[in-house]
């Protein structure tokens, strides 16, 4: 997982922290058990943070091997008697760069106007969802920062209908049946397009088009004609995202496509 | 290019404001998507006031792309470090100082939702800031 900013600033107070420790040595060797525990561990925990930082590019990669490489170091050197300024050493270029090699960098990447959309979507749906749905939710923030608008549209409507499958799930398929018997005796659009398909478990219902449960819905959640309508619409939305055309999503559309499904899907329909 | 999605509330801000819409739009970069804030002063004379000032304008910009006033707490840290105001172990108190008059609430990494008064403080912010750059 990524490391936050907040968490880096720890991080560096740590450091700072464990050079106070090692100046109370006054230059002795460092045969103390907790101290030596201390710089491994600091040592460790850079690499974990370095290795999640380069895979989401926040920051320029010299910035992070600079680092890298002085902690190294510092982890190699507890393998040797060593003393207490040799440590100091080895620790002073790297708490006195990091703020400008690696905090001020992520606070700038947190704080980029994508990646304050993906958290803006996210917020958009806390509370209302289950464990399930919120993978889908992530993986769309995701896709929004990295500016893969149409892939966060397509993934928006991917957790809205995993909303739908959990509550028919819940409901049972008879009463998904019944619906889809009572909407198909409905005359008129969109009734007389529902292709009448009962199912009886997980899979049968996963193969179901998404506007025949969107049009069942309006029996089983009771939502009206005008809530279908707004469903339909961000249905074409999401075909048109999943399909080759000049459709150019902008960011601003993805978190507007989130709100409506938010207010239209998790709000209308509980499990 | 400017987004067809905001344009009502943009007009009807600016017109809110007293300010053309083109001066209020000079504060944004829209060549940018999502749209980001142009280079700018940030008024203030103390760091505390800076920090409170970089609250209001990240509400702004939340306002005018999602009608939302709030503003994201880790945009304010990173408009803080732009413009030299970020103190790290007073940004919370910094931001505090100001809570009851312009914030709902202050909570560190969340959301920062203005109250009435600090909306109308960042339409005034907004407003100078536009004059300024029409200047």
């Amino acid at each position: 997982m990524t490391p936050s900013s907040d968490q880096l600033e720890l991080f560096l107070e740590r450091l700072n922290a464990l050079d106070r420790v090692l100046s109370k040595f006054k230059g002795s060797e460092v045969r103390q058990v907790e101290t030596v525990a201390e710089i491994k561990a600091v040592s460790r925990e850079w690499l974990r943070f370095s290795e999640a930082l380069r895979a989401v590019d926040a920051l320029p990669h010299e910035n992070l091997t600079f680092i890298d490489s002085q902690l190294k170091d510092l982890f190699q050197s507890t393998n040797a008697r060593t003393r207490a300024t040799a440590y100091q050493k080895k620790l002073a270029p790297v708490i006195s760069s990091f703020t400008e090699r690696v905090v001020i960098p992520v606070i700038r990447f947190e704080g980029s106007p994508s990646q304050v959309a993906a958290r803006q979507l996210l917020s958009e749906f806390a509370g209302k969802v289950s464990a399930d749905e919120e993978t889908y939710l992530e993986e769309a923030a995701r896709c929004l920062a990295a500016r893969c608008n149409r892939a966060a549209i397509i993934l928006l409507w991917a957790a809205g209908m995993s909303r739908l499958h959990q509550a028919i799930e819940k409901l049972g398929f008879n009463a998904y049946n019944t619906a889809l018997d009572q909407a198909t005796q409905k005359k008129g659009s969109p009734f007389n397009r529902i292709s009448k398909m009962p199912v009886g478990s997980l899979p049968e219902l996963q193969r179901c088009r998404d506007f025949d449960l969107i049009v069942v819905g309006m029996e089983l959640w009771k939502y009206d004609l005008q809530v279908f309508e707004e469903l339909e619409r961000l249905l074409g939305i999401r075909n048109s995202a999943a399909h080759p055309g000049m459709l150019k999503p902008s960011a601003l559309d993805v978190q507007q496509y989130a709100s409506k499904v938010s207010g239209y899907v998790f709000q209308v329909v509980a499990i | 290019m400017f987004p067809r999605t905001i344009l009502p509330r943009f007009k009807n801000t600016a017109k809110r404001l007293g300010v053309t819409p083109e001066n209020l739009e000079s504060l944004f970069d829209f060549s940018i998507d999502p749209f980001t804030l142009h280079a700018l002063n940030l008024p203030g004379k103390k760091k505390a006031d800076k920090t409170r000032n970089a609250a209001l304008l990240a509400a702004s910009r939340s306002y005018l792309g999602t009608g939302s006033w709030a503003a994201d707490w880790k945009e304010v840290k990173s408009l803080c470090v732009d413009h030299n105001c970020y103190d790290a172990p007073n940004h919370t108190v910094n931001l505090k100082k100001g809570a009851s008059k312009l914030f709902k609430s202050v909570e560190p990494g969340k959301a920062i939702e203005l109250s009435s008064g600090g909306v109308k403080e960042a339409e005034k912010l907004l407003k100078s800031l536009s004059e300024d750059s029409a200047a």
